[in-house]
C-alpha cells in the first residue's frame, strides 16, 4: 500500500502546524480515505450516466471548478424510456480535486516519504507507475481534443469537427471566396445556453460586433409556416428556434441561437438565426461587403489532408449490422502522399493525432451508390501514457513478486521430525 | 536539521503561497463572463470553407434540399424572398433584384442598400431630411457639377402617393465633407414634401450600370410604403 512504510517526521506532539499537515496530506489513512471516496464517486457516476449520459456525467463530476456537487440518479421503478434523474443531497467531493489529491498524498508517502531501499525497488516503481497515470489523466482532461471526421469516397477533409462544443463563425468574403474566418468560442457561448441571457461579442477586427440571445442547445430551425410556434417563440424571416427534447448522449446536440448585427456605435443593423444544423451560412452585408454567418460544431483542423480511396463493410449474413469494416485512406501533407488501411482498432497515428475508424454510412441503404467513413480524430499528448504507466506497473509488481517469492524460497525451513 | 528536512520545511513554508495563489485562481474560474467580450480567435482555413453558397435564402439555409423542393414545387414561398415586401425602421418596400444587399442603416440613411460588385457596384438609399426642395435637389446637382434646373423642369414620379420630383445627374460625383469623387458617374433621385421633412431616395453609381437600372431604381421607389 502507498504509505505503508511512510514515518512520521517527527512526534506529533511537537510538530509544527506545516509538519502536521505534510503528515496528513502524506498519511495512509488519508490515501484510504480517497480512495472510498474515488469508489463512492465512480458508483454514483456510473447511476448517473444512465440517465444524464456520459459526457454531461464526465464535465460534472471531474469539474475543477468546483469542490463538490449533488449527485443525479435516476428515479427508480420508472417507466421504461423515462428519464427523470433525482437529485441526492449528499455533497459529493469533485473527481478532478480527489484524483489530484490523490497524486499529491501518493506523491508525498509513496514516493518522497517512502523508504527507499533495493528491496522496495518493486513497489516503488508501482506508486511510480499509479502517480504517472493519474497525471495523465489530468493531461488528458485538460488538453484532448476529441471530434469526428466524416468523408465520402474520393473526397479530402482537412478537419475534424469537436463532438460537443459549438462556435459561432463569421467569414470574410473576397470574389466568393473565404479569405478569413473569426470565431466565438464555445467558452464564451455556453453559458448563454437556455437562459434568458445575451452577450455582445466585440469582433475586433471587423467592421461590426455580433450580439448572440437566446441560445438553444438543441434546437431546430423551423418554418412557422408549416410548424407554427407553440411557446410564443420569436420568429424571423418565417423561422423560429425549436427547442428540442435534450439527448442522453449530447454529441447529438445541435444548437440555436440569435445573432444580432450592431454597429459599432451600437445601433441594430439585423437580427437573423444561426443553428448548427444549418446546411449553408447566412450572408450579411455590411458597408457593402459580403460576410458568411454560421453556428457550427468547432473545426479542427488538422496538419495534413485525408482522402478516402474505398471504403468497405462486410456485414453480418442475411442482415444490414456491420460485421467488420474499414477505410483506405491517402495521407496527403505538402505534396507528399501516404497510402493507409484504417480498421476498427487499427487506428492510424500521425504527427500527434490519432484517427480511428469509428463509423459509416449511410446505413440504412443495401447497397449505397456512395459510401463515406467516419473516423474519430483524437489529439491527446498523454495518448499513450496509460500504456508505458501499465508497463512500469507491470514491471515494478513482477519484480517484487519475485523478490518476495526467492526471499521466501530460500528461507530455511524447519525441519519435521517424526 | 538535515537535508532531507530542510526540503520539507521548504515545502511546508511553500504552502501558503500555493494556497494564496490557488484560491484567488480559482475565483477568477468560477467568475461569470461579462456582458460584453471582446473577440479576435481566428481559425484556419480549412476544406470546409471552399465554395461557400453566398446570398443563401432563409429556406435554402433551413431545410433539407427534398423538402425545400417540395415548397417550391407547390408554389409556396418561405422565408426571405426578395420579391416579397421587405421591412425597415418605419418603410416596406420591394426589393427590385437580387443583387440589393441591406447595408444596415445608418445616421441620415434609414434604408441603405447597395448593389453590384466590384467596379459596377452603387448604392441606394433612403433619407428623411429637413430644408427645401428645390434647395436640396440644386445640391444634388452640383455634386454632380450639372446645372441646377427649377422645379418645373423636372419629371414626375408616384412617390408615397405623391407626384415626386425625379432628379437625374452625370459626371463626375463629388460627395463632399472630405469623401474622394469619382469620375463616370450618375444619379437618380426622388423627392417629396412629406410631414414638414423632405423623403428621398437617392441612387447613385457608375454611369453605365445606371443606365441599365433605371427600371430598378422606378420599380423600388414604387414599392416604398410608410407603415
Amino acid at each position: 500500500m502507498a504509505n505503508a512504510t511512510s514515518k512520521p517526521s517527527s512526534n506529533n506532539k511537537t510538530a509544527s502546524v506545516p509538519s502536521r499537515i505534510l503528515n496528513v496530506l502524506a498519511s495512509i489513512q488519508l490515501a484510504t480515505f480517497l480512495i472510498l471516496a474515488l469508489f463512492v464517486l465512480t458508483w454514483f457516476a456510473t447511476l448517473e450516466q444512465t440517465v444524464n449520459g456520459l459526457k454531461p456525467m464526465m464535465d460534472k463530476y471531474f469539474n475543477w471548478k468546483q469542490l463538490f456537487f449533488f449527485p443525479e440518479i435516476g428515479r427508480p421503478w420508472q417507466e421504461d424510456g423515462v428519464l427523470i434523474p433525482i437529485k441526492i443531497y449528499f455533497p459529493m467531493l469533485s473527481g478532478f480535486w480527489l484524483c489530484a489529491l490523490f497524486t499529491l498524498n501518493l506523491t508525498l508517502g509513496g514516493l518522497i516519504r517512502f523508504r527507499k531501499t533495493p528491496q522496495k525497488l518493486g513497489i516503488l516503481l508501482s506508486h511510480f507507475s499509479i502517480v504517472f497515470l493519474m497525471v495523465s489523466a489530468g493531461v488528458t482532461q485538460l488538453t484532448e481534443k476529441r471530434g469526428a471526421l466524416q468523408i465520402y469516397e474520393g473526397k479530402v477533409s482537412d478537419a475534424a469537427q469537436d463532438y460537443h462544443h459549438e462556435v459561432i463563425e463569421v467569414s470574410e468574403l473576397s470574389e466568393g471566396k473565404v479569405t478569413q474566418v473569426h470565431l466565438i468560442d464555445w467558452e464564451l457561448l455556453k453559458d448563454l445556453r437556455n437562459k434568458d441571457r445575451e452577450r455582445l461579442f466585440k469582433m475586433k477586427a471587423l467592421p461590426f460586433d455580433l450580439k448572440v440571445s437566446n441560445l438553444i442547445e438543441n434546437a431546430q430551425l423551423t418554418p412557422e409556416q408549416f410548424v407554427p410556434p407553440q411557446k410564443k417563440e420569436p420568429v424571423l424571416d418565417g423561422f423560429y428556434l425549436k427547442k428540442l427534447p435534450r439527448q442522453k448522449e449530447t454529441e447529438a446536440h445541435l444548437g440555436g441561437a440569435e445573432v444580432t448585427v450592431v454597429q459599432k456605435d451600437g445601433s441594430e443593423v439585423t437580427k437573423l438565426l444561426v443553428g448548427s444544423r444549418s446546411l449553408h451560412p447566412a450572408t450579411v452585408t455590411f458597408e457593402g461587403k459580403d460576410y458568411l454567418l454560421r453556428m457550427r460544431k468547432k473545426l479542427w483542423p488538422l496538419p495534413f489532408g485525408i482522402q478516402l480511396d474505398e471504403f468497405r463493410v462486410e456485414r453480418d449474413p442475411g442482415t444490414r449490422r456491420a460485421a467488420a469494416f474499414e477505410s483506405d485512406i491517402t495521407r496527403l501533407d505538402d505534396g507528399e502522399s501516404e497510402e493507409v488501411l484504417i480498421e476498427m482498432n487499427e487506428p492510424m497515428r500521425r504527427e500527434g493525432w490519432t484517427f480511428f475508424q469509428a463509423n459509416w454510412g449511410p446505413q440504412n441503404q443495401e447497397n449505397p451508390e456512395e459510401y463515406y467513413s467516419v473516423f474519430e480524430v483524437v489529439r491527446n499528448p498523454a495518448d499513450q501514457w496509460p500504456l508505458y504507466s501499465l508497463l512500469v506497473s507491470m514491471v515494478g509488481l513482477i519484480g517484487h513478486f519475485v523478490y518476495r517469492l526467492v526471499l521466501f524460497l530460500k528461507k530455511p525451513r524447519k525441519t519435521v521430525h517424526s | 536539521m538535515n537535508e532531507k528536512e530542510g526540503l520539507l520545511v521548504r515545502f511546508m513554508k511553500a504552502l501558503p503561497l500555493i494556497s494564496v495563489t490557488f484560491f484567488p485562481l480559482l475565483g477568477v474560474a468560477c467568475k461569470e463572463l461579462p456582458a460584453e467580450v471582446e473577440v479576435s480567435e481566428t481559425r484556419p482555413l480549412t476544406s470546409h470553407d471552399k465554395d461557400p453558397e453566398v446570398n443563401a435564402s432563409s429556406a435554402k439555409q433551413f431545410l433539407p434540399p427534398d423538402v425545400l423542393r417540395q415548397v417550391e414545387e407547390s408554389g409556396q414561398k418561405l422565408g426571405d424572398d426578395k420579391s416579397e415586401k421587405q421591412e425597415g425602421g418605419k418603410w416596406t418596400y420591394q426589393l427590385p433584384a437580387q443583387d440589393w444587399k441591406d447595408a444596415g442603416a445608418k445616421m441620415f440613411r434609414e434604408l441603405n442598400f447597395t448593389f453590384g460588385e466590384g467596379e459596377k457596384m452603387g448604392e441606394a438609399y433612403l433619407s428623411a431630411v429637413g430644408g427645401g426642395l428645390q434647395a436640396n435637389i440644386d445640391r444634388w446637382f452640383r455634386q454632380f457639377a450639372n446645372e441646377p434646373k427649377p422645379l418645373d423642369q423636372l419629371d414626375r414620379i408616384d412617390f408615397l402617393g405623391q407626384k415626386g420630383y425625379l432628379i437625374e445627374a452625370v459626371g463626375r460625383f463629388e460627395p463632399g465633407m472630405g469623401r474622394p469623387g469619382k469620375d463616370e458617374q450618375a444619379l437618380l433621385g426622388a423627392m417629396i414634401e412629406k410631414g414638414g421633412r423632405l423623403i428621398t431616395v437617392k441612387m447613385i453609381g457608375p454611369k453605365a450600370e445606371m443606365t441599365n437600372r433605371r427600371e430598378e431604381f422606378l420599380k423600388f421607389v414604387a414599392s416604398l410604403q410608410q407603415k
